[in-house]
């Protein structure tokens, strides 16, 4: 018995000592852990439609262009390009100069036996643009291209024709001129092009990749400052990036703007990216496992999940509780979107067929609406107002403007209503509030917009639906209003301004189906133009057509909050563009001493 | 025999298609398809030319009678195509995931068994007494603690707090016992109250039976009684529920997976349904199918090899 029980013992401890011994790994090799909060899908570049693929993808892959990481709005700098585009005078031919010392590499060794490829040519984006129209593809981000390039859209329709896409045909709006010269050449102005560069949907992508075999997209063979091996193919709980050995290389920038050297992350000028040798994307789907690994160090860089939030930030925003005494860092950054509640203007009470009688209605329900309280009950104060469809930081945007319609007014909402010839709402309908699901948040969201509603008098129906119920009634135009949320593509305000054009009503992404001649035409004048002051006039212009007409309540950006450990330097979160790793270093020594102080 | 084997081969394929065709109507008339559709669709801008192109890719236009023969084809042929959103071949995940479930599971379920089994045999031997109650007791506790509650505690407390484990976490080959050990005592703690409590009954239902009173009342030693006697015929329900659990076990445990970042069967399940992927969501249904009924016809020829008389009726 007495052996049986040492027996045990013995076996016991050994588990334990097995399940406690640190990864650990050569200490003389910074790793950088990231987490993903969901799984990674397919690598191909012309499905890149979720963030956290995305970014993964980011630190394998690139493009022509990215966005300067130490400047205080997304500003684009050449990658993979030599310099930024040269447009011709009539904004229509862009003629951008490939660099000439990029190679891909194979972390697989499959498609090039040594790893180390052939060279980045222009005819590698003439091909990744085409995949973004073969039908076949089914690419989800044709939508940016489509109609932009001479020739392009014709292209597709004799792939769907003859059901198979010809990549050897040349294409007059999407040309290799030689190795080293992509043009492209558009079929009216069209300058947010120069964004869509720097998107994963045109990361350069050579054709041996995906000729390699039907499970190509389950790895990565790019040009950027890491790679996959062949054991990281999908699916994996961890995918684990190692340094690139024939990367082109780039400096750390020396420009920095305010936000950067305030952060204190402008120091590591002209040093050598990449920093980190590893990066380590952790597949962890659940917050508390999430939210302890952060806790423990073993994620370098983190979130705060929100039944945590209480007690690791105080009222004012500060870091309090087990992070603050750990030396963390926390960003706090307003999201590039705008999230909304929208009217359909086809409605007969509510939207165009209803007339003065309609806007003053709509009017009306966004006085009664107190987006702060909305932030401070189920944000926990994690997000900003919005008063206009332009976010923040974009062109367009003014810090000063407050939006009349959003001062929370409940006797000058019951005036307006009134007006409409509803007074105390008698005799107005109910209305349909159509959400995007039918958990606890959307009922306790459907609750308190129904609340502030009824004290003017507005009776609201809460109709709660999963996501693709309520898209197929936005979709027929069936939805009399419902929630909405629109994150930022690229940095320009005709990204936002384009939910309101007439043109993209729904299946398009104008889900409120507003139509007004006056927006439209300044849409169409601004979108096409030049970034520059008077662009940004227009767009300020038609942003304020649209809030006098209120065919959305406009509700708020959320500020995220990204946490880092003491040892992280230069971390910046940036919510466009990917490909950000490289700039994150690790003190490896400070790191050491903070985790032998707990 | 054969002939016993031939006929419930046979009888498996109406039962088959009957599932196949109760799964085709739960998806179509319950909102599986559509919401598919709605899903595959370009989240930020799509077309009506898309909507019509996606729903004739997955047959969604055709009679449904095409398309639940379309639904018999694939389970015939294992052919469940691509998930939609991973784009990968479905048959390559799921026998990816499979084994990371029997990794989790089988060990664990084998631990839970012994140690209910030894629990199970000291209650019922020490019947009545405060052992015996105290045993029963705890096992009732046991089984009131929810899985996700223990999942929370263990990671927070037995990883985060006490190192005594990983917190979560996955690794190809060996390497995933450190990451299994946690897992396993849970899922030892949630069913072991449960199975004592069943094991027990069998024992001392067992243990009530003429035959043992009769060797009692020969004065055959009482450790023989129990170990040769009691245990070994108390065997046979332990051992069909021992083999009913099996498909169980291949299914994989959803809240261990997703939890501890696990890529088994049952979070390739929860994140289909999350995404609305279909094709992974059927097939995976389809293959928990096959597993029970292949399961339910090992069992039942086992049983026929057993007793004759089973062949017969």
């Amino acid at each position: 018995m007495k052996n049986l029980f040492r027996a045990t013992a013995a076996v016991v401890l050994a588990i334990f000592a097995l399940a406690s011994c640190a990864g650990g790994g050569d200490a003389s090799k910074k790793v950088l852990n990231r987490s993903s909060i969901a799984k990674i899908k397919s690598f191909d570049p012309a499905n890149l439609t979720d963030l956290y693929t995305t970014t993964v993808a980011g630190d394998v892959l690139e493009g022509l262009y990215e966005y300067k990481y130490l400047a205080d709005s997304y500003e684009l700098q050449p990658l993979l390009a030599e310099g930024l585009p040269t447009v011709s005078a009539d904004g229509l031919t862009y003629t951008i100069k490939v660099r000439k010392d990029a190679f891909y590499y194979d972390g697989t060794k499959t498609i090039f036996k040594d790893g180390k490829g052939r060279a980045v040519v222009a005819g590698d984006f003439v091909y990744s643009i085409k995949r973004l129209a073969d039908p076949a593809v089914e690419s989800g981000g044709w939508w940016l291209f489509d109609g932009s390039l001479k020739g392009l859209n014709e292209w597709a329709e004799a792939a769907k024709t003859s059901g198979k896409a010809d990549y050897s045909a040349e294409i007059e709006g999407v040309k290799a001129l030689d190795d080293q010269t992509l043009q492209l050449t558009l079929t009216k102005p069209y300058p947010q092009i120069q964004y869509t560069l720097a998107m994963s949907f045109t990361f350069a992508t050579p054709h041996e990749w995906v000729e390699s075999g039907e499970d190509w997209a389950n790895t990565m063979v790019g040009a950027g400052p890491y790679y996959l091996d062949a054991e990281q193919t999908i699916p994996q709980s961890k995918y684990v990036l190692v340094k690139n050995p024939a990367w082109h290389g780039q400096k750390y920038p020396t420009e920095a703007g305010a936000v950067a050297k305030q952060m204190g992350i402008d120091k590591a000028a002209t040093q050598d990216l990449p920093f980190v040798n590893t990066v380590v994307y952790n597949i962890i789907e659940e917050t508390n496992p999430r939210w302890l690994k952060t806790l423990s160090g073993e994620l370098d860089l983190g979130g705060i999940p929100k039944d945590n939030f209480k007690d690791a930030v105080d009222a004012d925003g500060a870091l309090i509780g087990e992070p603050a005494a750990k030396g963390m860092t926390l960003q706090k950054v307003p999201n590039s979107e705008v999230t909304y509640y929208f009217f359909n203007w086809e409605d007969p009470i509510l939207g165009a067929p209803a007339g003065e009688k309609g806007k003053k209605i709509r009017q009306a329900m966004s006085l009664a609406w107190s987006t702060e309280k909305y932030i401070e009950v189920f944000d926990n104060g994690r997000a900003k107002p919005s008063h206009t469809v332009i976010p923040e930081g974009f062109g367009g945007y003014d810090p000063d403007y407050k939006n009349p319609y959003k001062a929370y007014d409940v006797e000058k909402a019951k005036a307006l209503l009134a007006e409409a010839g509803y007074p105390e709402g008698k005799g107005l309908p109910v209305i349909k509030f159509e959400h995007t699901g039918s958990a606890a948040l959307d009922r306790q969201t459907g609750e308190f917009f129904a609340k502030y509603m009824s004290e003017i008098g507005v009776k609201i129906e809460d109709v709660y639906n999963d996501w693709p119920g309520f898209m197929k009634k936005v979709d027929k135009h069936q939805a009399q209003m419902g929630g909405l949320a629109w994150g930022a593509d690229y940095p320009d305000a005709q990204n936002f301004l384009q939910l309101l054009y007439s043109k993209n009503a729904a299946p398009g992404p104008n889900s409120a189906n507003y139509s007004n001649p006056e927006f439209d035409k300044l849409y169409e004048q601004a979108s096409v133009m030049q970034p520059g002051a008077e662009r940004d006039a227009l767009y300020s212009q038609a942003a304020l057509i649209a809030v006098e007409d209120a065919p959305w309540i406009v509700e708020r950006a959320r500020i995220t909050f990204a946490l880092n450990q003491s040892w992280v330097k230069n971390y910046r979160y940036r919510d466009i563009g990917s490909g950000y790793s490289k700039y994150i270093d690790i003190d490896l020594a400070a790191k050491e001493k903070a985790l032998a102080a707990k | 025999m054969f002939s016993y084997l031939v006929r419930r081969i046979l009888n498996l394929i109406p039962l088959l298609l009957g599932v196949i065709l109760v799964f085709f109507l739960l998806f179509n008339f319950v909102g599986g398809q559509e919401s598919f559709l709605y899903n595959v669709l370009p989240a930020k801008s799509h077309t009506v030319e898309q909507i019509a192109y996606y729903k004739h890719k997955y047959g969604l236009d055709k009679p449904l009678i095409e398309q639940y023969f379309d639904l018999v084809r694939q389970v015939a042929t294992f052919d469940f195509g691509r998930s939609e959103s991973t784009k990968q071949k479905i048959t390559t995940l799921i026998a990816r995931h499979v084994p990371n479930s029997a990794i989790l599971t089988f060990p664990a379920f084998a631990m839970e068994i012994i140690i209910a089994l030894i629990i199970a045999s000291l209650a019922a031997f020490y019947r009545g007494s405060l052992l015996d109650k105290s045993l029963t007791f705890l096992s009732v506790v046991g089984m009131s603690i929810s899985m996700l509650v223990l999942i929370i505690l263990g990671q927070t407390l037995l990883a985060y707090e006490w190192k005594l484990f990983p917190i979560s976490g996955w690794e190809n080959g060996p390497g995933a016992i450190r990451y299994l050990l946690l897992p396993w005592l849970l899922w030892v703690l949630v069913a072991v109250g449960y199975d004592v409590r069943f094991f027990r009954t069998a024992l001392v239902e067992e243990g009530e039976k003429d035959y043992v009173r009769t060797a009692r009342a020969k004065g055959v030693p009482e450790r023989r009684i129990i170990f040769r006697h009691i245990l070994k015929n108390a065997m046979i329900p332990v051992l069909t529920y021992v083999v009913i659990q099996i498909p169980f076990l291949l299914t994989g445990s959803i809240l261990l997976e997703r939890f501890f970042s696990i890529p088994g069967i049952g979070d390739l399940m929860v994140s289909a349904i999350f995404s609305y992927d279909l094709p992974v969501l059927k097939a995976v249904v389809l293959v928990y199918t096959l597993f029970f009924v292949g399961f339910t016809l090992v069992t039942d020829v086992l049983y026929a090899l057993v007793d004759p008389r089973v062949r017969l009726n």
